[in-house]
């Protein structure tokens, strides 16, 4: 047991703070100090993204061959762990975090060569299509047909919660390309542009007033039978495999220190202006969520220095959702707190200039009230509602654990 | 380079105590839990495993090892894992060896450590707590002023662990005129000084068989050699750290000994038709207490891993350890019983008693250190 950080480990995070200091703007931080969900905003995020594409840190997590950095499991926590303390906006997960290594792990050499280098520059830009009107948390009853014709699928059906597929130029699908043999055997993942006709995308306004999903809707869309990933039919087991990307491996906590800072410090500026007045109870909201997310980070190191033991995360990954989701739901709420009744004022303009509102007029001299950390806490207390929600519910998550693990 | 992996020897003695928890300690829990008292064989069975003897140097008779607060964390939660009260009682004296080791001067080592290279028990133990709302060990009100070349300490110590066999103490007292943990010193007390008082404090609700005594000190006067450190004196956020990283190791085996006795039991137990293991109230239950239990081990861990690397965060971390494991530790007790229902309420079963030792045990500031 050794919790100490080695020489070579203190030099690389010089080398990242440095990039940070000279790389990471006022202006990019200050967006990913606005986020008020787990993506930054498109453009500011292909911004950032082009920036660590020029320094070839796109894509830590990848081979390098493929266009990744050759760090170790603890060199990419430190990056990220930085990268989440100087507040940067994060990359948008689907392409590089979920689609590239399945691309990596199950494409041909022809996919990959064709998506791969277009993913890190940012050329293509991905989405994710899973979740279905009937099929969320349980996704093995995706009903989305993908019916094989000469050299084509033919596909039909209704992808739902697709985030930033309004802005996204591709989406990887799991596709029913089977009805015979028990769910999870006829599925098959799919690579579909989004500009083939008969692909149409609608908004979904989120419950913080945002738009950020979207429903997806294919009709009779012909996608060539070379974007199939892995066999036809097998597409459950790459599915899995992505899972683990996307539930394993998170480096949440120093992210949630920052805004347990940044709560305190509009409480502090609060007293100091002479408005309201210390809360005892706040604080002491505000110690123990302290406490949860040092516990976070101790969980997330333990998974870390699993992965770097070559030990797949497991079922730590479920635990890691699980905790991480409602413990930063928790932050949100204090934040709401914290911030009184300017949490009440509905000022999207001050969270993001020009949206992400479909439809709503800022005022014209853009002016907004309270401390600015105020401006995001209450669409990032709806918004946040969404993370025991998304990539399997908490309920599934504790599922798993009581029968994976406990034997229940 | 970051790991959690324990050394080959750790890992052993973890499995020893394992085992030895789970077949001595676990089994007799409950009749030495209504006997009030835990058993001289106990004690000694516990001792002969040699963790203190193997803490004292080859120079003054013992095995030499290099003094561990991860090691004592793991044996902390494996023997928590079989009965916390008796756990304790082992363990208690390892606060007296692990003060002495990093704090004593040769003389004070030379004249107290052999004692624990040997094969008797030897009983003695910190005196930490006091009665006052809201205690804080920083905030001693237990004397200790000089007079001449010695000192005289005024005070009162409560539920000090073994105070019932306990031959001598390490008392903590502050300098009237200063305040903060650095006003703290320890002061080697033998039982028999003029002006200790040892009141035997009976009628607590958990830790019940762990004898625990009132200490009155009234001017009693002590020699300059019995304050530990000599001139340099002590790190009173060290050694108070390291009481707070061992009550938390103790009550985390006492939670996971709670979850995994739950387990079996919602996995048998048949209501309305199928397993109440399958209803996922109670599954969700034991979902977040595997959780909370996991948790609790890497604060635990990352905790004692700093203070035995003398890192600067190591105070901090051990009262977040704490912390946590007080708030969850007795939810853990509180939902195991509840997935008892009624058998959980009664003495039949080891669940209300381990609610009554959590409970116990997260209010002290700690009958144990790492």
């Amino acid at each position: 047991m050794d919790l100490s950080w080695s020489d070579a480990d203190r030099r690389f995070a010089e080398e990242v703070n440095t990039f940070l200091d000279t790389r990471l703007t006022p202006e990019l931080r200050s967006v990913g100090a606005r986020m008020t969900s787990v993506y930054a905003d498109h453009e500011t995020g292909m911004t950032w993204q082009r920036i660590l594409h020029q320094q070839g840190w796109v894509a830590p997590a990848w081979p390098v061959a493929h266009g990744g950095c050759d760090w170790s499991i603890t060199q990419r926590y430190i990056f990220a762990r930085a990268l989440a303390e100087a507040g940067a906006p994060p990359v948008s997960p689907m392409g590089i975090g979920m689609c590239g290594p399945v691309l990596i792990g199950h494409g041909t050499p022809e996919q990959q060569a064709r998506f791969l280098p277009r993913m890190l520059s940012g050329e293509d830009f991905w989405c994710q299509g899973y979740s279905e009107p009937g099929s969320g948390s349980d996704l093995a009853t995706l009903q989305m047909s993908a019916v094989e014709d000469g050299d084509s699928f033919v596909c039909n059906g209704h992808k739902l919660w697709t985030t930033h597929a309004n802005v996204a130029n591709w989406i990887f699908c799991l596709v029913r390309t089977s009805q015979e043999d028990i769910p999870q055997k006829g599925i098959t993942f799919l690579l579909i542009d989004m500009t083939t006709p008969g692909v149409s995308v609608q908004p979904i306004i989120s419950l913080s007033g945002e738009h950020i999903q979207n429903h997806v809707f294919f009709t009779d869309v012909r996608v060539p039978r070379a974007n199939a990933v892995g066999p036809v039919g097998k597409g459950w087991t790459v599915a899995k495999y992505l899972m683990q990307f996307e539930r394993g491996g998170s480096v949440a906590a120093p992210g949630m220190k920052v805004r347990l800072q940044r709560i305190a410090a509009m409480l502090k500026a609060e007293f100091a202006a002479g408005f309201g007045e210390e809360s005892q109870d706040l604080r002491s909201q505000l110690a123990e969520a302290s406490t949860r997310v040092e516990a976070l980070e101790a969980l997330e190191l333990r998974v870390m220095s699993k992965l770097s033991g070559g030990e797949a995360p497991g079922v730590e990954s479920s635990i890691l959702k699980t905790v991480g989701t409602e413990l930063s739901q928790r932050i949100t709420e204090i934040a709401l707190a914290a911030a009184g009744l300017y949490a009440a004022a509905w000022q999207p303009h001050a969270v993001a200039a020009g949206g992400p509102t479909p439809g709503f007029v800022p005022p014209n001299d853009f002016s907004s009230v309270g401390p600015a950390y105020s401006h995001t806490v209450a669409a990032k207390y709806f918004n946040d509602r969404a993370g025991s929600i998304y990539a399997g519910t908490n309920e599934i998550q504790r599922n798993i654990m009581a029968k994976a693990l406990l034997g229940l | 380079m970051i790991s959690f992996q324990l050394t080959d020897e750790q890992a052993m003695i973890r499995d020893s105590l394992k085992g030895f928890a789970a077949e001595v300690l676990a089994p007799t829990a409950r009749a030495i839990d209504e006997a009030g008292e835990v058993p001289a064989s106990v004690i000694k069975a516990g001792w002969d495993f040699g963790l203190l003897a193997a803490s004292v140097p080859e120079a003054y008779g013992g095995g030499g090892a290099e003094r561990s607060c991860m090691t004592n964390a793991v044996a902390l939660e494996a023997l928590g894992g079989g009965c916390a009260s008796q756990g304790a009682a082992i363990m208690a004296p390892g606060q007296f060896v692990g003060a002495l080791l990093d704090f004593g001067t040769e003389d004070q080592k030379a004249e107290h450590l052999p004692q624990f290279a040997g094969e008797t028990p030897v009983a003695c133990s910190l005196a930490i707590q006091e009665s006052q709302f809201g205690f804080a060990a920083e905030n001693q009100r237990t004397t200790a002023v000089r007079k001449g070349n010695g000192w005289i300490l005024n005070g009162e110590k409560r539920l000090v662990p073994l105070g019932g066999q306990a031959s001598q103490f390490l008392v903590l007292a502050r300098d009237p005129d200063s305040s903060g943990l650095g006003a703290v010193s320890a002061f080697i007390v033998p039982r028999d000084t003029e002006g200790l008082t040892v009141t035997d404090e009976a009628g607590t609700q958990g830790l019940k068989p762990l004898s625990k005594a009132r200490l009155t000190l009234t001017d009693l006067a002590l020699p300059g050699s019995a304050r530990l450190g000599g001139e340099a004196g002590i790190d009173a956020l060290r050694l108070v750290s390291q009481a707070r990283v061992g009550a938390a190791a103790l009550v985390l085996g006492l939670a996971r000994q709670a979850t995994d006795f739950a387990i079996p039991y919602a996995r048998e137990r048949v209501a309305f038709g199928e397993p109440i293991g399958k209803k996922q109230s109670i599954a969700f239950m034991l979902a977040d207490m595997h959780i909370e239990c996991e948790t609790m081990r890497w604060m635990v861990w990352k905790a004692a891993s700093l203070l035995e690397h003398n890192d600067p965060g190591a105070p901090k971390a051990a009262a977040l350890a704490q912390d946590y494991v007080r708030r969850k530790a007795v939810k853990i007790a509180d939902d195991a019983l509840q997935i008892f229902g009624g058998h959980g309420f009664i003495r039949d079963l080891p669940l209300e008693m381990w609610l009554r030792n959590a409970r116990t045990l997260t209010v002290l500031d700690g009958p144990v250190s790492v």
